[in-house]
């Protein structure tokens, strides 16, 4: 535990001395600034009569969702992105750089190396994921005056939705170079995104082949379902009641269903099984 | 929690490092056989040997970076690579390298927080190794600023900053200028007057002749010598003639007093097995009607065994 504690610091203040904090903070804040800037001006368009002669309630509600979604969706790929950049290099890095050699030497098991680096890398996206949704619900909330289903669930499900990449970097990394282990996990993120999206357009067309696929991706690579999970969590409140009277709604990159409590089960039990393979993978690589 | 281990049949007192039959493979590749030898505190040991020849590996084993395929090691009584152990050991890897964005300072107190070194302790550690290896006033710098022999300075500092029983030192010099190299050798001796044991690894001969009590020489996975330096080098001794022509007249003429070991122009080198027998080769020379211009005796030097034993055999 001791150990794990000191790399879990040094993993902190990795990010902190390397600039990866300062540019992800910077860019985090143009992101919030653009998403807010379009928000309101699109509330005023809307509120101005923009859309003339539709509902009134579902032409001020559609267009902000829609933003609010691709805004929230632009932020958990940045996420994902940025999981998989900070993690790829947990372990190879240090095995190419020659890091590694002296601190293993020391009284340090491989799974605390692991374990510490996994959660430094895990405060750091809770900490982002935190403060960029946040920060699009705050703008959602300030500017439109919607409030959000769950905002607790969505950021804790899309910090989830991270881990599951961590969790692939890291158990990639034990292995096989950075460049190779990105590669890995950042195609099995697009994997799962499109799984979703032919899931999503399934169930569209009523047709069960496209959503066994989509849900056997879910199952194999969870991040696209706990996304939907999320989304559905950070939409305004006021779009999910609508959406339950309009029921032939859809939008594609967000649920209007809440998660079930066994997928969420399913996805923590994986990223456990996947980081006890890592730490297998690690323990028994020659150094 | 692992306890001390008696090496089977044994019952001397428990050697700092103690290795037995210890071997290594890779695949189908074998980089360690048969390795066998003691370190007590107290005591610099050597490990030469060309490159391949298992050095490396043996001290990786060691530290428990990698797992012996057969054999024993310990340090202090414990398993190598066991929690109990690494925490006697100071280990400097070759081509030792940090992270750059660290100071100098930060990279020995993360290391002495690994090692347990917990608050002011650790703190007051970083700062002593960084005086003791002469960064003391660029502890506060960062790494990627360091120069090769700073960087190598600093290995050696995170080796001793959790004051380790055993010190795995592997080309500890590579990066030194001669100063450096020559502080380092007083370094090391005054691990040995602590009462640490020192595993040194280097291909510098003249390093390891100056400052190890014990040596192994290492080829193609086998320690192929090891002893004490006057005993590995003791009773031979070299003798060197250069006279004005060089033919096999010549050659007979000297052969019984010795092996043959050169010829360059013409010089001549035998080995000897006495110093005495200069004034009997001098004399042979001449009786051959050459004329002699130098003759030269001395002890073996630990490059020609190590050459001999490592060009020995069918590489």
């Amino acid at each position: 535990m001791r150990a794990m504690r000191v790399i879990f610091r040094f993993t902190l203040r990795e990010a902190l001395a390397r600039k990866v904090v300062l540019a992800a903070g910077i860019v985090g804040m143009c992101l919030l600034a653009l998403f807010a800037l379009g928000f309101a001006s699109l509330d005023n368009a809307v509120s101005g009569g923009a859309f003339e002669g539709a509902d009134v309630v579902e032409m001020r509600l559609m267009p902000l969702n829609i933003l609010t979604a691709m805004g929230l969706l632009v932020v958990q790929f940045v996420s994902g992105v940025l999981a998989l950049f900070l993690s790829v290099g947990t372990v190879s890095t240090e095995v190419d750089q020659r890091t590694i050699l002296a601190v293993l030497a020391r009284p340090v098991r491989r799974h605390e190396w692991l374990l510490g680096r996994w959660l430094g890398i895990g405060a750091l996206m809770l900490a982002y994921v935190a403060v960029m949704v946040g920060g699009m619900l705050l703008v959602v909330r300030g500017l439109g005056g919607f409030s959000t289903a769950g905002p607790l669930q969505g950021i804790v499900l899309v910090w989830a939705e991270c881990m599951v990449l961590v969790t692939v970097g890291v158990l990639c990394s034990t292995r096989m170079p950075a460049l190779a282990s990105g590669m890995i996990g950042f195609s099995l993120f697009g994997v799962a995104w499109v799984g979703g999206l032919i899931g999503f357009i399934g169930k569209l067309a009523a047709n069960a082949t496209m959503e066994r696929i989509g849900q056997a991706v879910r199952v194999v690579m969870p991040t696209d379902g706990l996304w939907r999970a999320a989304s559905y969590n950070l939409q305004p409140r006021a779009v999910l009641d609508r959406l339950g009277i309009l029921e032939d709604v859809q939008l594609p990159f967000v649920s209007r269903d809440p998660a079930s409590a066994i997928f969420v089960l399913w996805a923590v039990a994986w990223i456990v099984g996947l980081f006890a393979v890592a730490v297998w993978s690690f323990r028994t690589r020659e150094l | 929690m692992a306890t001390p281990m008696p090496i089977p049949g044994e019952t001397a007192p428990v050697a700092a490092i103690s290795v037995r039959g210890l071997a290594k493979t890779y695949g189908p590749r074998t980089a360690v056989q048969d390795v066998s030898f003691d370190i007590p505190a107290g005591e610099v040991f050597g490990l030469l040997g060309p490159n391949g020849a298992g050095k490396t590996t043996t001290m990786k084993v060691l530290v428990g970076l990698t797992r012996a395929t057969r054999g024993a090691a310990l340090l202090a009584g414990m398993p190598c690579g066991s929690r109990e152990a690494n925490r006697l050991v100071g280990y400097l890897p070759e081509s030792f390298a940090f992270h750059r964005w660290m100071t100098g300072h930060e990279v020995l107190v993360f290391h002495a927080r690994l090692a347990g070194l917990a608050g002011d302790e650790g703190t007051a550690r970083a700062e002593s190794v960084l005086e003791r290896v002469g960064l003391g006033g660029r502890g506060r710098d960062k790494v990627g600023t360091y120069s090769k022999g700073m960087a190598q300075r600093l290995g050696i500092a995170q080796a001793l900053v959790a004051s380790p029983r055993v010190v795995l030192l592997d080309e500890p010099t590579s990066a030194l200028d001669p100063v450096g190299r020559t502080e380092v050798r007083d370094l090391v001796r005054e691990l040995r007057h602590e009462g640490v044991a020192v595993l040194l690894n280097s291909h510098l001969l003249s390093e390891i002749e100056r400052v190890c009590d014990r040596v192994a020489i290492m080829d193609r996975g086998r320690i192929v010598s090891q002893g004490r330096l006057d005993e590995l080098l003791g009773g031979v001794c070299e003798l060197s003639a250069t006279v004005d022509w060089v033919d096999d007249h010549l050659w007979q003429a000297v052969m019984p007093y010795g092996r043959p070991l050169s010829v360059e122009n013409t010089t001549i080198r035998l080995e000897i097995a006495d110093p005495a027998v200069a004034a009997d080769v001098a004399a042979a020379i001449i009786g051959c009607g050459r004329r002699l211009f130098r003759l030269e005796t001395g002890s073996r030097s630990l490059e020609d065994l190590f050459v001999q034993l490592v060009q020995g055999g069918d590489r």
